[in-house]
C-alpha cells in the first residue's frame, strides 16, 4: 500500500471474514472495503445479510476471523487492545441505544467521557452542549425509561459524539422512530457530515437514508454485491 | 459527572442487597473491632498496671510457659544485687485465690509484698496505709474488691483459713490492683504454704551512667547471670510490657480475639463475593456497553472494586461505630469495672478499617476480573 492511499483511507478492510460458532453461520465473507474520511455510506442488505456483524468488526467491537482492518493506516486486528480506539476515534449508535437505565440522559452522555482528560464539570458541560445539540437539552434529567424511542435515540446519538469521534457507526438509526423522528436524526446526521466533517457509516432498511448518502453498499450473505456513488439525481 | 457518583447511583439501584452485604461486613467489623479492642485494652491495662510504680525490669523464671507459674528462691535477689546498674530490687509473690462474695466465687489478685519497699512510694490510700510490718497478718484492698466484699479498714478477711487485718484501702486505674489485695510477703508465703519462693524481682536501674539502652544491657546481665559455682540462674528479664507481651494468656486472648475475627471477616467477605459476582452476572449488558464505548478494563475493574470499597468501608464505618459503643456500654457494666477502660485503641479502629479495605479488594476481586473479561460485542449483538 503506497503512503498516498494511506493518507486518503480512514478505514480499510480486507478480505475479512467473520463466522459464528453456533449454527456455523458465515456473517461476513471475504469483505473488501474502504472507507475515505469525510465520507457518508450507507450499508443495505437484507436481514441476516451481515450488516450488524460487519459494523461490529468495523467499530472493533468484534474481530474477524480471518482478514485485516486497518484504521489510518493502523492494523486494528493486531492490536490487544481497541478501547483507545473506540474510546476516541469511533462513536458507536446501537441498532437498541444501550443506554443505561439508571443514569439520566446528561450521565449517559458523560459515561465515554471517563476515558477522556475532562474534569467532573468540564464532562458535564459538554454532555449539556451535546444534548442541544441533538435538541434533546429539555430531557437531560429523564432516566430512557421516561423518553420516548425517538428521545433515545437522540441520547445515544449525543453519547456516540461524546469524545469527537472522527467516524459514527449506526445500526439502523431510524429503524424504530416514526418517519418525523426519523428523517430529525437524518437532518441531524446530515448537518454533523456537512459541518463537523463527520464520516458517516450508516446500516440501514431504509431507502431515504440511502439516497441521503454518498455512498450506497450493498450487502448479500455476508458479500458485498454492489457499492457505488449516489448521483445527484438519485438524491 | 464524578466517578464516585457512577458507583453511588450503582449501589442505591439495589439497595436492600446492598444495605444487606454492608451490614453483614458492619457486624464482621464490630465483632473484629470489640474483640481486638478488648484484647488490647487488657494487655494495656495489665502493662500499665505493672509499670506503675516505676518498675523498668520484672525478673521471673526462665523456660515456663505461665508467668504466673514462675517459682524463684527469694535468696537470689542477693545475686541480682551484684548486677551492675541494678539500683533497686523488690521481690513480690502472685497468687490466684478464689474468694466467695455473695455465693459467688471470684478469682481474686493476691500480691505479697514486703514492707517498705519502692513499690509502695507511689501508692495512693482512700483509706488506712501501708502496712509497715512483715510479720503482722495485715492486708491492703484494692477499692473496687474493698467495696464488692464489703470490707473496709479495721475488719478482717479469711485468706486459707487465717484472718488478716485490713489496714488499707488504695485506688488504681488499673482493675488488676484495684480488684486485688496486697499482703506481707512473708505471711502470703505463710499461708500458700510457699516456703521461701517468690514469683519473681521488680527492679529499678541506675541512669546515673547516662547510657540509653542501661536496660536493655541489664536484662542481658540477669538473662546470663550464674550462682557462685557458676551454674546459670535461668532467669527471664524484661520490661513489663514484654513480659505481658510474652505472657501465654495474653497470646491466647488475642489469638482467640484473631481467630473469631478472621471468621466474621470471612463470612463478610463471602457475602461481599456473592453480592458483586450477582451484580456483574446482572449488569453484563451494560458492562458491555461500557467496553465498547471505549471503557479499558481496568476502569471497569475500578468501577467494580471501587463499588465494593465503599460497601466495605461504608459499613466498616457503621461496625467501628457500633463497636465503640459496645464497649463502652461494657466498660460501664459492674463486672468489667476497671479491667476495661472503654476506650479502644485508635489502632484497633484503623484495623478495623484496613479489613474492610482487605475484605472489598479479596471478595471484589473474581468479580471484577469477570467484568473485565466481558467482551464489547457481548451485549450487542442478539439483543
Ligand atoms: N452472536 C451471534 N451468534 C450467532 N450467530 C449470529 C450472531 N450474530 C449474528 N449472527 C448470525 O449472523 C448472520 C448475520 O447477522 P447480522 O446481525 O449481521 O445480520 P443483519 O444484516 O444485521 O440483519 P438485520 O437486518 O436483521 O439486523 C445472521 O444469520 C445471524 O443469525
Ligand atoms: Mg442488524
Amino acid at each position: 500500500m503506497s503512503s498516498a492511499t494511506a493518507a486518503a483511507e480512514l478505514i480499510r478492510v480486507k478480505n475479512v471474514r467473520k463466522t459464528y460458532p453456533d449454527g456455523n453461520v458465515v456473517a461476513v465473507d471475504g469483505v473488501d472495503l474502504t472507507i475515505e474520511p469525510g465520507e457518508y455510506v450507507a450499508i443495505m442488505g437484507p436481514s441476516g445479510s451481515g450488516k450488524s456483524s460487519l459494523l461490529n468488526l468495523l467499530g472493533t467491537l468484534d474481530r474477524p476471523d480471518s482478514g485485516e482492518i486497518y484504521f489510518n493506516g493502523e492494523n486494528v486486528t493486531a492490536m490487544p487492545d481497541t478501547d483507545a480506539l473506540r474510546a476516541h476515534k469511533i462513536g458507536f449508535v446501537f441498532q437498541s441505544f444501550l443506554l443505561l437505565p439508571t443514569l439520566t440522559s446528561l450521565q449517559n452522555v458523560q459515561i465515554p467521557m471517563f476515558e477522556g482528560r475532562l474534569s467532573a464539570g468540564q464532562r458535564e458541560r459538554k454532555a449539556e452542549e451535546l444534548l442541544h445539540a441533538v435538541g434533546i437539552q429539555h430531557r437531560a434529567h429523564h432516566r430512557p425509561a421516561q423518553l420516548s424511542v425517538g428521545e433515545r435515540q437522540r441520547v445515544a446519538i449525543a453519547r456516540a459524539l461524546a469524545n469527537d469521534p472522527v467516524v459514527l457507526l449506526a445500526d439502523e438509526p431510524t429503524g424504530n422512530l416514526d418517519s418525523r423522528s426519523g428523517a430529525a436524526v437524518l437532518d441531524l446526521f446530515d448537518h454533523l457530515h456537512r459541518d463537523r466533517g463527520l464520516t458517516l457509516i450508516i446500516v440501514t432498511h431504509s431507502d431515504e437514508v440511502g439516497q441521503r448518502a454518498e455512498r450506497l453498499i450493498r450487502i448479500t450473505d455476508g458479500r458485498i454485491v454492489d457499492d457505488h456513488r449516489v448521483q445527484e439525481n438519485e438524491k | 459527572m464524578r466517578f464516585l457518583t457512577l458507583l453511588w447511583i450503582n449501589l442505591t439501584r439495589r439497595t436492600s442487597r446492598t444495605v444487606l452485604t454492608s451490614g453483614g461486613i458492619a457486624v464482621a467489623v464490630a465483632t473484629a473491632v470489640t474483640l481486638l479492642g478488648i484484647a488490647e485494652d487488657f494487655r494495656r491495662s495489665a502493662i500499665q498496671a505493672l509499670s506503675a510504680r516505676s518498675v523498668e525490669i520484672l525478673v521471673v523464671e526462665d523456660g515456663i510457659a505461665n508467668t504466673m507459674d514462675s517459682e524463684l528462691d527469694r535468696a537470689i535477689a542477693e545475686h541480682i544485687a551484684t548486677v551492675p546498674g541494678v539500683a533497686d530490687i523488690s521481690p513480690g509473690l502472685i497468687e490466684m485465690i478464689d474468694f466467695t462474695v455473695d455465693d459467688e466465687v471470684i478469682p481474686v489478685l493476691v500480691n505479697g509484698w514486703l514492707p517498705g519497699t519502692f513499690l509502695f512510694n507511689d501508692m495512693s490510700f482512700v483509706a488506712g496505709g501501708p502496712f509497715t510490718s512483715d510479720e503482722r497478718p495485715a492486708v491492703l484492698l484494692g477499692d473496687t474488691l474493698a467495696e464488692s466484699i464489703g470490707k473496709g479498714v479495721g475488719d478482717t478477711v479469711r485468706i486459707q483459713r487465717e484472718a488478716f487485718e485490713v489496714v488499707g484501702i488504695y485506688e488504681n486505674a488499673s482493675s488488676f490492683e484495684s480488684g486485688g489485695m496486697i499482703l506481707p510477703l512473708t505471711q502470703l508465703q505463710r499461708a500458700m504454704v510457699r516456703g521461701n519462693y517468690v514469683t519473681g524481682f521488680s527492679l529499678r536501674v541506675d541512669h546515673s551512667s547516662g547510657e540509653t539502652d542501661m536496660i536493655e544491657r541489664v536484662c542481658d546481665r540477669l538473662n546470663s547471670l550464674t550462682d557462685e559455682n557458676g551454674e546459670l540462674l535461668r532467669l527471664k528479664a524484661g520490661t513489663p510490657a514484654q513480659l505481658v507481651n510474652a505472657a501465654v494468656f495474653m497470646k491466647i486472648a488475642q489469638g482467640m480475639a484473631w481467630l473469631t475475627s478472621m471468621i466474621a471477616v470471612g463470612v463478610g467477605m463471602l457475602g461481599m463475593l456473592n453480592t458483586m459476582l450477582m451484580a456483574v452476572v446482572e449488569r453484563t449488558k451494560e458492562i458491555s456497553v461500557l467496553r465498547a464505548v471505549g471503557w479499558k478494563r481496568s476502569r471497569v475493574v475500578s468501577m467494580i472494586l471501587g463499588e465494593c470499597m465503599m460497601l466495605s468501608v461504608g459499613g466498616a464505618l457503621v461496625g467501628i461505630a457500633a463497636a465503640v459503643t459496645l464497649v463502652r456500654w461494657l466498660s460501664t457494666l459492674p463486672l468489667a469495672d476497671r479491667l476495661l477502660t472503654g476506650e479502644i485503641a485508635p489502632t484497633i479502629l484503623l484495623t478495623g478499617l484496613g479489613l474492610s479495605v482487605v475484605v472489598a479488594l479479596i471478595g471484589g476481586a473474581y468479580p471484577a476480573l469477570r467484568a473485565a473479561q466481558l467482551r464489547p460485542a457481548q451485549g450487542i449483538s442478539h439483543e
